[in-house]
């Protein structure tokens, strides 16, 4: 021991690189004190583009506290400050303390005290994620039930780090610099340790303390029987599918080796059904071919054909009746009436599917996909052809994602369910592309909704849908591109469709005259037969055709930009002049949709003579396409985080090549 | 930009300006009207009319279309329901002016309906839910029917059922009172009631199933085993104008909520058909695990239409055969009865429908598939065939053993018409319209042979918007065997922004369509008070409503009153507990005027209006004892109290009567004891 004392000085009780690591941890916990630890986001509709946003250290809490405190008052939520009184009172003392002790290292024998000192820094971040962590369960599990939107049935899901919603809100949740800054340090305390002890030779104990925590883990791990592999295919031990299934232990995997199965499968256990390239199975035609009547189960590469055609008896391909948390993945279904039923069975993932409807009229078809009061789940990468509907009823917390569904009757078919997100999917070529019904807190991003073709077709259909948020989403070539009956409906909910192109269709939207309190900013309307039509007069609605002095981009605007700031001089009134010439002398309908009606619905505008009833008035109509049309750039800029991550990074560096500098040569 | 384009631009503006001056010329007002004016004002001064009031000229022409004026009639009238409010009330098409309304099952003051006097109370006691239950003075009042004569209205009677309790009403059309109310045995609640074609029966289904009638008691862990729906078919006798129970009978069901009805016609006329819904027989959250009930009531992809041969159910009955059971006072043919001697057949139908209607001529069944965006047309003959050669469904079973008829076999045509299709009803034309709740529109939609030739059968031919949410709607003698087309009614559930403000409850909201050419349009709207179930829409002309009721006629029984007092015959008649008022009423006097009593007499009053001139009515309204009669020109009607309290009680005439109807009054002095 004397040895190393000297090597390293007379006052410094440490190894050079401990020396460095403890320095670095004791700097880094003091500048953590400066820097955001954590960091709140919250994002709902009817703020646009705004963040709102929260930012703790441990000296202070700033950012949009007294709106965030304004909206979580509605859902019953405490005020922010009421939050960790002790520990944001503490914190400062308590890091200054620990930054104290982290330079005390360079001074302390090894000993009981100097190990206390290492855990105590290394532990700091987890005891803040704890301490969080235990704040918002607190929270959400305390909201007063008497505030006006009471959540209490639909709990909210906080997370430390990570997205989750509150009401209509989506509240994403970071860590900041400070936080990083710390958990930097808490790796230099380990850091220190391990130098310390591996210096002094007994690497052994180390080694030993590891393979006694490893073995306490294995031991709190709890007990489970290893999972056995029923194989099913000629010359296995099992030849049909639903043998392997009656001789399976729950949580078994069946394993189907390629071939034509002719059976129709009945699980009713959780176990693991999959299947090898060219396993197929077929139910000659008649009810439904897989039906899993148990959870959590997983269906996989699998092809399923065949199922009977009775709407009746709802025939289908695959069916989950009360089978909570299956997994339906990467099948192949084709030939049957009903793609994949999940009734009753939350959590359900059903992800990578093709699924292929029988050669029937429309009407005779069943739904490709149907959720059915199965909250939890997810759609997302499947692709529906020739079936019904994509149906999700009553569930709530939905994600669908990247789906195409083509030739079929609704691409979505949603109905009261709440807090979904719908991005990046295709609804081409069907009769409707989305209708959706009776439902709160919905996004949709960057769906395209093509071609929806028919005497009733329509893109979109929003009925009854409050807190929606479109944006970036394509309505091209449609009959009505986007309908709105009773959306929003709550007089404290608004709706905002944002940054989408509306083009091409027979009407760009379509609205009920009672619709108000949509916003429309930033969306393109392109050589849309009608771009607005009001489906009847009002005296009351009121709409919003542009915020923040953004309106849209017309086609057909004729105005100017004097001021070149991108936004039209004069408002741009969405207004048929020919249509109400016609209405007057039935004679010039004859003209309708040549040069001279287009010529007179452009000197209309130019002189306004007759005016008729413009079905929208934009106040800051967009010269130029909007170059939001992408996604928007809804998150703050990170510029602190990145420096930060930066400093620490470089500071890493040379802290790591200080420390493994040869002592020799550092000693001449 | 190339210098030519920009050329074109400029040339293609000016040409339009130019256009525009020429448009703005034609439409520009005359500089100054004609001096001293002429005596026909030009034509030219309608289109004033119409732009001074921003009209356009759709809008003028509905005007023009839609008006009434002083001293015409409407050409049809609408009987519509006032839901709970529990009235039906009478609507003009087209002017949709409120013409009358008939109080039903809810005291009406005006009409003095239950207000203390007359025969309303008694009518609403003895149509109870529960003579062991206060009286029941409200209902929900839907679907009112009018009588059918020959498959057509005759304009006679009308029948209104009463949703939550499961009642019938039947209202004479000769006065429009309602002259009995019906509780119909073994049911807790209907929801439609239905006409066969030459009113014999009036028929109606129960909606949520029950164990038994009011009092029964079986807990909800045994609803397949213990609840029932049924189909009752309550006796109309036509001469006496009353439901005869001794002669109705009742089919039971299984436990599923049997919804609307309609009888069939021509070729089906002996058939009934039901609409249901929850056959996955959910009773709600009875285990914390249950979804609630209108998910667990949705689950299933097709639910039943019942279809019923009634004929063989009433056979049954009055050949007093030992089938039939006698329960609740009514003859029921039970559930397995009807499944084994053919009486019941299901077919399936998409997922809790709402409408079912049958074509004018009872050739085709439609269904409308509320969260299907289909009408489903089932064929009669097709069922005819099914049931033949018992081409049953086999992959899923009804849990009663009632054979499921395919749905292929069954199956005409289906036509997609929107969003939450409700009901159907018929023009003259070959054409359905059907109403859309989820696309609050209507869908116009062509029938099959031998309305339309078969290139044109079962298509949507178009779709008008409406505002909002509609529900029932209704065009002339739709539900006859020879509709009257002209118009359409949505009857819409929800106004929204239709009408000014006026506190967070609205009326309710009725639309006015012209269905007369090829194109529907829109041409009126008027709120309408109580939400509207269901209406029928007759000619005004087939009405004949007695101007006056003949002398000393009692409205309960419509035959001369024994306690009608001829004038000069009024007196007061001392009886055994108090006193019986023979009083006589003409403009503008209450004879006798003074009734003296003593605290704690019976005071009997019957009340005669000598008078035999149309609108010559005349109240009889007593303050205190909470009594307000409407005596019509020609009735009797009879004012019952206990003199409990001591006191001076004038009495006056309610309703306006004459120069001198301020000093129509009287006086009830109570002497105390």
């Amino acid at each position: 021991v004397s040895e190393e004392v000297q090597s390293t000085g007379r006052w410094l009780r440490c190894s050079r690189g401990g020396a460095v690591l403890a320095l670095y941890a004791a700097g880094l916990i003091a500048a953590s004190m400066l820097f955001t630890w954590w960091r709140m986001e919250c994002r709902a509709p009817q703020y646009g583009h705004r963040v709102l946003v929260v930012d703790i250290s441990p000296t202070s809490m700033t950012g949009d506290v007294k709106e965030i405190n304004g909206l979580g008052h509605f859902v019953g939520m405490m005020p922010l400050e009421r939050f960790a009184p002790f520990e944001r009172a503490a914190a400062p003392y308590g890091l200054a303390l620990a930054a104290a002790a982290a330079l005390l290292l360079l001074f302390l024998r090894p000993g009981w005290l100097r190990r206390v000192v290492v855990a105590a820094v290394f532990l700091i971040p987890a005891v803040f994620i704890v301490d969080l962590w235990a704040w918002q369960q607190y929270a959400v599990t305390n909201l007063d039930p008497k505030a006006s939107l009471n959540l209490i049935q639909n709990r909210i899901q906080a997370r430390v780090f990570g997205e989750y919603a509150v009401a209509q809100f989506k509240v994403h949740a970071i860590f900041g610099t400070g936080f990083w800054l710390v958990a930097v340090a808490s790796l230099n305390a380990l850091g220190f340790a391990i130098v310390e002890w591996r210096k002094r030779t007994v690497a052994g104990r180390a080694v030993k303390e590891l393979a006694a925590a490893a073995a306490l883990a294995a031991l709190l791990c709890p007990a489970s029987a290893p999972a056995r592999t029923l194989e099913v295919g000629p010359g296995r031990p099992y030849r049909t599918i639903g043998a392997a299934i009656a001789a399976a232990r729950p949580g078994d995997e069946v394993r189907v080796r390629a071939g034509l199965y002719r059976e129709r499968v009945r699980i009713d256990r959780p176990l693991s059904l999959s299947g090898e390239e060219g396993a197929v199975i077929d139910g000659g035609g008649r009810g439904t071919v897989i039906k899993v009547e148990s959870g959590p189960c997983a269906i996989r590469g699998l092809e399923v054909r065949g199922s009977g055609d009775s709407l009746f008896s709802e025939d289908s391909g695959i069916k989950l009746t009360r089978a909570p948390g299956c997994a339906i993945e990467g099948n192949r279904l084709d030939d049957a009436l009903f793609g994949i039923l999940a009734n009753y069975s939350p959590r359900a993932v059903v992800r990578g599917n093709r699924v292929r409807g029988k050669e029937i009229p429309v009407p005779r078809r069943g739904d490709g996909i149907r959720i059915y009061h199965s909250h939890h789940s997810i759609v997302e990468e499947n692709f529906l052809e020739r079936g019904r509907d994509l149906a999700i009823w009553q569930s709530n917390d939905i994600d669908v994602r990247h789906n195409r569904v083509r030739t079929s009757r609704y691409g979505l078919h949603y109905m009261y369910c709440d807090r979904s997100v719908f991005e990046d999917n295709v609804f081409e070529d069907n009769q409707v592309g989305g209708a959706i019904m009776y439902s709160r807190g919905l996004t949709l991003r960057r769906n395209r909704f093509l071609r929806s073709r028919g005497p009733s077709a329509l893109g979109l259909l929003l009925k009854t849908g409050d807190d929606v948020l479109a944006e970036s989403n394509h309505f091209l070539d449609n009959t009505t591109g986007l309908f709105f009956e009773e959306t929003p409906s709550s007089m404290r909910s608004s709706c905002v469709i944002r940054g989408n192109v509306i083009a091409g269709n027979d009407v760009g939207i379509s609205l009920q005259p009672a619709v108000a309190r949509v916003v429309f900013t930033e969306n393109a309307f392109v050589a849309n037969r009608t771009h607005v039509e009001v489906l009847g007069r009002t005296e009351r609605s009121k709409n919003a055709w542009s915020a923040g002095g953004r309106g849209n981009y017309w086609s057909d605007y004729v105005g100017f930009d004097a001021d070149g700031d991108g936004v039209g001089d004069t408002p741009h009134k969405v207004e048929h002049y020919f249509e109400d010439l016609a209405a007057r002398w039935p004679a010039v309908g004859l003209l309708r949709m040549g040069p001279a009606a287009l010529a007179l619905d452009l000197a209309a505008r130019a002189f306004p003579v007759v005016s008729p009833v413009p079905t929208a008035v934009d106040d800051h109509p967009l010269i130029g396409l909007p170059a939001s049309l992408g996604p928007a750039p809804a998150r703050p800029a990170r510029m602190e985080l990145a420096l930060g991550g930066l400093l620490v990074a470089l500071a890493s560096l040379a802290a790591v090549g200080l420390a493994r500098r040869p002592a020799g040569r550092e000693s001449a | 930009m190339s210098l030519t384009t920009r050329k074109l631009l400029w040339g293609g503006t000016c040409a339009a300006c130019g256009l525009a001056l020429v448009v703005w010329a034609c439409t520009r007002p005359p500089a100054a009207p004609p001096p001293g004016g002429g005596t026909a004002e030009p034509l030219g001064s309608l289109e004033q009319v119409a732009l001074g009031r921003s009209l356009t000229p759709d809008e003028a022409r509905a005007a023009l279309e839609t008006y009434v004026p002083p001293g015409k009639y409407d050409e049809f009238v609408m009987f519509t329901s006032g839901g709970h409010s529990g009235s039906v009330y009478l609507i003009g098409i087209p002017s949709l002016r409120m013409l009358k309304e008939i109080p039903v099952y809810s005291p009406n003051p005006w009409q003095g309906w239950a207000q203390g006097a007359g025969e309303g109370e008694a009518i609403l006691k003895d149509g109870s839910f529960s003579r062991k239950l206060p009286t029941q003075t409200w209902g929900d009042l839907h679907h009112p029917q009018l009588s059918l004569t020959g498959g057509d209205y005759d304009g006679e009677w009308c029948f209104a059922s009463d949703k939550p309790t499961g009642r019938i009403a039947v209202i004479d059309l000769r006065d429009f009172r309602t002259k009995q109310i019906v509780k119909t045995p073994n049911v807790v609640s209907d929801h439609a009631v239905f006409l066969v074609p030459e009113t014999e029966y009036v028929v109606a289904s129960t909606f949520q199933p029950s164990p038994g009638g009011p009092g029964v008691y079986a807990p909800l862990e045994q609803y397949k085993e213990r609840y029932r729906g049924a189909v009752t078919f309550h006796k109309f006798d036509r001469k006496a104008g009353r439901i005869r129970m001794d002669q109705s009978f009742q089919i039971e069901l299984p436990p599923y909520f049997q919804d609307l009805g309609i009888s069939g016609k021509g070729p089906s006329k002996d058939y009934i058909f039901l609409n249901s819904l929850n056959t996955e027989m959910a009773v709600g959250q009875l285990r914390p695990e249950d979804p609630p009930f209108e998910i667990g009531a949705s689950l299933n992809e097709m639910d039943f239409l019942h279809i019923i041969a009634w004929r063989k159910a009433e056979a049954l009955v009055k050949n007093n055969s030992p089938l039939v059971k006698t329960q609740g006072g009514i003859k029921v043919v039970p559930l397995e009865v009807a499944r084994d001697e053919g009486i019941l057949y299901f077919a399936p139908e998409s997922k809790s429908p709402h409408g079912v209607d049958v074509t004018p001529g009872g050739e085709y069944i439609l269904t409308g598939g509320k969260l299907d965006p289909h009408v489903t047309a089932y064929s009669f003959a097709k069922i005819q065939k099914a049931i033949a050669e018992k081409n049953f469904e086999t992959e899923r079973k009804d849990p009663f053993g009632i054979p499921v008829l395919k749905y292929d076999a069954v199956r005409e045509a289906y036509v997609e018409v929107g969003l939450g299709p409700l009901h159907t009803v018929f023009d003259d034309q070959g054409h359905g319209y059907i109403s859309l709740f989820l696309d609050s529109a209507i869908a116009k939609f062509s029938l099959g042979p031998p309305y339309q030739p078969p290139e044109k059968a079962w298509k949507l031919v178009e779709k008008i918007s409406i505002h909002y949410n509609i529900g029932h709607l209704q065009a002339p003698a739709s539900n006859t065997a020879k509709p009257r087309g002209r118009y359409l009614v949505a009857l819409n559930k929800w106004a929204v922004d239709r009408h000014p403000g006026m506190g967070p409850l609205n009326p309710q909201n009725l639309q006015l369509i012209d269905i007369s050419g090829p194109k529907m349009r829109m041409i009126a709207e008027a709120p309408i008070i109580g939400e509207p179930h269901n209406s029928m829409i007759i000619e005004t002309r087939k009405l004949a409503g007695w101007p006056v009721y003949p002398p000393g006629t009692d409205p309960a029984t419509m035959t001369p009153s024994p306690n009608a007092t001829k004038q000069g015959e009024e007196r007061i008649e001392r009886t055994k507990n108090g006193v019986h008022v023979h009083m006589v009423v003409i403009r503008s006097h209450y004879k006798p005027d003074i009734i003296q009593v003593k605290q704690g007499d019976r005071v009997v009053i019957d009340i005669t209006n000598a008078e035999s001139a149309r609108d010559a009515t005349h109240g009889f309204g007593l303050h205190g004892y909470n009594i307000n009669a409407s005596i019509d020109p020609g009735a009797t009607q009879r004012v019952e109290l206990v003199a409990s309290q001591p006191g001076v009680y004038p009495f006056f005439c309610t309703e306006f009567c004459s120069a001198l109807h301020m000093e129509m009054a009287g006086w009830l002095l109570v002497e105390p004891r």
